[in-house]
């Protein structure tokens, strides 16, 4: 299984980097999310610093959410070719999941610089903590909108559905996510800790749940 | 099942009559807390049909035979939830203007209410979305399955952000008098029997329909169509 998820994995890595289609269009709407944010919150000001956890996260989410919707779309308008192969279902679903993750790190790595550039707030000082909570926080939201792609890519109106199911889904990751990164700006960063491990156990279960399901979507 | 009308008739009228008129005015609160005894009801209810969502979609997934009428309880399990969640958020947003002075506040539990409503739209969204009949059995029930499981999450997660909503059941005991017991109980009972009423009743005109349907194809078809 793991052998077939690779090579699944490699194929659409390829895709993307011959095509950047889900990359370029999600990272220069995360950009644009920025922008618009100096706009909306008057950008000069000292406001937004306290808000930058949650701006930060909002625009993690959105522009994400861009990418991971496209994974199992790209199989479906091919016409599900890829069912006919002699190999296990769950390697589809483990190859999307690893394409979403990629995806999701390499635009949270470009956009967290610049979201603190253009709207003027220091990143943590706690360096590690922080790339902890960025880490489990992408991994969560690239896991359930892996679950949530596969199961709107077969519908009507696929691009309308997905973030009325994938945002509520995702709250409590991004409540995490927010106060995890507001405790690392306090005196004591150590309190992130639970939110920390509230993240770990919502990507345990979504990695987990939607990879024993997968199977029964494949199936009609 | 037919029956079960005519009991949640004289249980809502006896409810009432426990909730509105029987108990004593709470001390601080005064004659607002009333709706509580509706809410509460709607709340316990909304709660379990969407537990019976969740079995209904396990059953969907696991048994072979009887999908297509597991199928359709599970989406009348989640109507009447969603329903059953309507009518508990918007008498708590009546009360928590009386009581707390706003009709919303950002409490765990009316946020994972909001949450849980939302999710659960999405459940009838999807449904809507799928048009092959044995994809949107399968596709809804993996829905419900993963949307089960993220409950718990969302309300743990929002417990830890803030608190300011009540408490009926504590470590302690619990936290009213025998009276307002009894007149809870009863409400509850009313809510649930008027909920199994209307899945059924759902479940029964979703049987009607398809075979409506069924009926139209073949004439059609003989028609020439």
């Amino acid at each position: 299984m793991l052998k077939a998820a690779v090579w699944l994995f490699w194929k659409d890595l390829s895709l993307e980097l011959r095509g950047r289609e889900l990359l370029l269009p999600a990272g220069v709407f995360g950009l644009i999310i920025a922008m618009l944010y100096g706009f909306a919150f008057d950008g000069g000001q000292q406001v937004l610093r306290p808000m930058f956890p949650g701006l930060l996260w909002l625009g993690i989410f959105f522009s994400s959410f861009l990418a991971v919707g496209r994974a199992f779309g790209v199989e479906a308008e091919a016409g599900q070719q890829l069912l006919m192969a002699p190999i296990d279902r769950g390697a589809i679903f483990l190859s999307k999941l690893a394409l979403n993750i990629l995806l999701t790190l390499v635009l949270t790595a470009v956009l967290t610089p610049a979201f603190a550039m253009l709207l003027g707030a220091p990143l943590p000082q706690a360096t590690w903590l922080f790339l902890w909570t960025l880490v489990l926080g992408v991994v969560g939201f690239a896991a359930a909108g892996s679950a949530m792609g596969a199961l709107t890519a077969q519908t009507r109106l696929r691009e309308l559905l997905l973030p009325a199911l994938l945002l509520p889904f995702t709250s409590p990751l991004l409540l995490g996510a927010v106060s995890a990164t507001a405790a690392l700006y306090a005196k004591d960063p150590g309190s992130a800790g639970n939110w920390l491990w509230l993240m770990a156990v919502f990507d345990g279960i979504f990695i987990l749940v939607p990879l024993l399901l997968f199977e029964y979507l494949t199936e009609v | 099942m037919r029956y079960l009308r005519w009991l949640s008739l004289p249980l809502w009228v006896a409810g009432l009559y426990l909730a509105l008129i029987w108990v004593p005015d709470e001390r601080s609160l005064g004659v607002s807390y009333r709706i509580f005894y509706i809410h509460l009801g709607m709340a316990w209810t909304a709660l379990l049909a969407l537990t019976a969502n969740f079995v209904l979609s396990l059953l969907v997934l696991m048994r072979r035979r009887g999908k297509e009428e597991t199928d359709r309880f599970a989406q009348a399990t989640a109507e009447v939830g969603i329903l059953m969640t309507t009518a508990t958020l918007a008498s708590g947003m009546l009360w928590g203007k009386v009581a707390w002075g706003a009709f919303w506040t950002w409490d765990p539990r009316l946020t994972t209410t909001a949450i849980m409503w939302f999710l659960y739209i999405g459940y009838l969204l999807l449904r809507q979305a799928l048009d092959d009949e044995a994809r949107r059995r399968v596709y809804s029930a993996v829905y419900a399955l993963i949307v089960f499981v993220d409950v718990p999450i969302v309300y743990l997660s929002v417990r830890w952000w803030r608190s300011i909503h009540p408490v009926v059941f504590t470590d302690t005991g619990i936290n009213i008098t025998p009276q307002m017991f009894i007149a809870v109980i009863v409400f509850f009972f009313a809510t649930l029997v008027l909920a199994l009423d209307l899945v059924y009743l759902r479940a029964f005109q979703d049987r009607v329909q398809q075979e409506l349907q069924r009926r139209r194809a073949r004439r059609l078809g003989r028609l020439g169509y």
